[in-house]
């Protein structure tokens, strides 16, 4: 789908008599200007956080053997890395450089704070390593300023604290559940995308793009248990099929909402073709995760989510040949019977659309 | 189709909230026109747009799954099936899907119909070399998929198509390499790796249609196929390092127009900068190399920045 150009906006704006042109030249200087201190495109961010994780890994590990991982000198090391990265790069002044120099710091700090807390390591004290882990994340990602790091950090966050909730309940159903959560928070973040930024400011691009990556790493876990444990008795296999399969809906339905399309019976026959499609593919829930991501990517005009949601999409279909517990049989009916309703949908959308 | 290419403007100039929140904390806007601006960003497409998307979304989807549906069907039954009952389906599948996409030719169905003919023209000469087994090389069998749809797909001028079609050239390249002449996994990426940067460098120089998404995949593509070489060969670490920077001339010539390309080769720059410090310090000096690492992503991110500033501005 097209995103809206600043031309398209501001003539759509002068349109509808909102803007004079006499308005139209500054607002256009603006827009240079914000594009020369703000602007950023997507792949120097993946760039950004890639090198700067690979790097800090790096140095993590560089640090504690020149400290022979001596625990109390990485705990004041990686304090010490944490409040100058910070503090270089919330610096209004900072250039891209400082600001990548002080990203790699603060995930070096991060990294060497948690294992300075010297805890042994067993069951009972994983809680504590967790929630510290939890607890620097979100401060981090309140405190700091940059995109990347941000997001690096909600995504820490997440991790976390859903590990910490699944090692207190003991339960992989509170797993699934708080996955199928996160999946509802992406969600509202794209739908009501206005309302998000209003509340979240410059919080919102962040916090979305790392609950779309726990989303979809957390399908991956999802589908390799299944492919580990056929009988899906050690979790709740069909929670997180049926969970998908209804927040899908809730998204078709905001989607021709804001369409506009009235509540027919052709609407209905929508949501009603949809759920069986879902149902053919309820073994596969990845594909059905990637496939609500797709939607939700082009109701919100999101080209990086859609990238990604299409690679996931080829992902899953490849990885649903590898499900031995199904026969090649019932997968190939299931396919065919999905890739039928999927075909009379295209062929009902091209009779409305060809006069 | 040798027309010079419009730049690309790497802002693409598209709009962003946060765009409005500052031009409405500049007083350029009031509150209720930055309401209605937010609304028009965040606003759904128009239902045409919709109809179109949804229609090339569910064709794509569906006739993929009754593909593959049918290989899994065959692969589920194939013990029981005589000769015959193996062949004379995938054929007439095939013959199928080419006179749909001769009858529709030009339209999405037909390109899609032909996608599914190429797949099919693969499928059935797997099913026809399991049958007759001539002890062949299994590269041949990509060899000549490849061959025989060539026409095709340089007459459907279809890019998903012309995509599928690079991957089975390769892989017929890697077997080749591998089964002929014997040759190294990271000699015959160096191979597929040249040839996709060929192709780059052709498809930029010679035709302006070609969309910036597949320029792009191509990219990411080489690149993937250069990491092994870079890592293992010394004389890829050589042809790397020059690629970067004909990558790099090339950008400040303008003769490459997407900032993307650079910053991919940035990427390859900085792991060819790796390997070598690996081979001068060796692995013991993580920190050195952790260190050096952040710094050459810094410098890297930093430039590419600032080259997209200039552009926008341009």
């Amino acid at each position: 789908m097209k995103r809206v150009t600043q031309s398209e906006l501001l003539d759509r704006l002068v349109a509808e008599g909102f803007l004079g042109l006499d308005q139209v030249t500054a607002i256009k200087t603006h827009f240079q200007s914000w594009v020369s201190r703000h602007g950023q495109p997507w792949f120097i961010k993946v760039l950004q956080g890639l090198g700067g994780w690979l790097s800090s890994i790096m140095l993590v590990l560089g640090t504690l053997l020149l400290t022979g991982g001596d625990e109390s000198g990485a705990l004041v090391m990686g304090i010490l890395m944490l409040l100058g990265g910070t503090v270089f790069e919330r610096s209004k002044e900072a250039s891209a450089f400082v600001s990548q120099i002080a990203l790699s710091a603060v995930l070096v700090g991060f990294g060497l704070t948690i294992y300075g807390l010297d805890i042994p390591s067993n069951a009972e004290n994983e809680t504590v390593y967790l929630m510290a882990s939890t607890t620097v994340s979100v401060v981090l990602c309140a405190t700091l300023r940059g995109w990347v790091i941000r997001a690096l950090m909600a995504f820490f966050a997440l991790i976390s604290g859903v590990f910490l909730l699944i090692q207190q309940t003991q339960s992989h159903l509170i797993g699934t559940l708080m996955l199928l959560m996160v999946f509802g928070l992406a969600m509202d973040m794209m739908l009501r995308e206005n309302a998000m930024h209003a509340r979240l400011k410059g919080y919102l691009g962040p916090l979305r793009a790392s609950f779309i990556a726990f989303a979809l790493a957390g399908t991956i876990v999802d589908t390799g248990m299944r492919t580990i444990d056929t009988s899906g008795a050690g979790y709740s296999a069909w929670v997180f099929p049926i969970g998908l399969t209804l927040l899908f809906q809730y998204v078709l339905h905001q989607v021709l909402s804001a369409l506009g399309l009235a509540l027919t019976r052709g609407r209905s026959l929508l949501h009603g073709f949809s759920m069986m499609v879902c149902a053919c593919l309820a073994i596969a829930p990845g594909i059905i995760a990637s496939v609500l991501f797709m939607l939700l990517a082009t109701r919100s005009r999101d080209r990086p989510t859609l990238g990604v949601s299409i690679i996931a999409l080829v992902g899953f279909g490849g990885q649903f040949y590898y499900q031995l517990d199904y026969t090649l049989l019932f997968k190939a009916l299931l396919l065919a019977l999905s890739g039928g309703l999927m075909l009379y949908g295209g062929y009902r959308i091209q009779r409305i659309s060809e006069p | 189709m040798s027309e010079e290419r419009p730049p690309v403007n790497q802002a693409d100039r598209i709009v962003t909230l946060q765009e409005v929140d500052g031009l409405l904390a500049e007083g350029l806007l009031t509150p209720d026109v930055a309401e209605r601006a937010a609304e028009i960003i965040t606003g759904p497409a128009p239902l045409n747009h919709w109809l179109g998307y949804c229609r090339a979304a569910l064709f794509g989807l569906g006739a993929l799954q009754i593909l593959t549906s049918v290989i899994f069907f065959f692969a589920a039954n194939w013990s029981l099936l005589n000769k015959w009952e193996r062949m004379v389906p995938i054929a007439g599948l095939l013959i199928c899907c080419g006179l749909v996409s001769w009858l529709r030719h030009g339209t999405l169905i037909g390109r899609l119909f032909l996608t599914a003919a190429m797949v099919l023209v693969g499928v059935f000469m797997a099913v026809f070399g399991q049958i007759y087994q001539t002890g062949a090389d299994a590269w041949t069998l990509f060899a000549s998929w490849a061959a025989l749809t060539v026409l095709w797909v340089i007459i459907s001028q279809f890019w998903p198509l012309i995509l599928l079609w690079l991957a089975v050239f390769q892989v017929a390249v890697f077997l080749c390499m591998e089964q002929v002449i014997g040759a190294e996994p990271h000699d015959t990426a160096l191979v597929c790796a040249l040839f996709i940067i060929s192709a780059i460098g052709l498809l930029q120089w010679r035709i302006s249609s070609v969309p910036r998404w597949f320029l792009r995949v191509l990219t990411v593509n080489a690149a993937m196929m250069l990491t092994p070489v870079v890592i293992e060969s010394d004389i890829g670490l050589l042809l790397t390092t020059a690629l970067v920077l004909v990558v790099l001339v090339g950008w400040y010539r303008r003769a490459i127009t997407d900032l993307f390309i650079p910053a991919v080769s940035l990427g390859l720059g900085i792991l060819v900068l790796n390997r070598v410090l690996v081979s001068d310090f060796g692995i013991r000096d993580v920190f050195a190399i952790g260190l050096f690492g952040a710094i050459e992503v810094a410098l890297a991110a930093a430039w590419l920045r600032r080259q997209w500033v200039k552009r926008c501005a341009s």
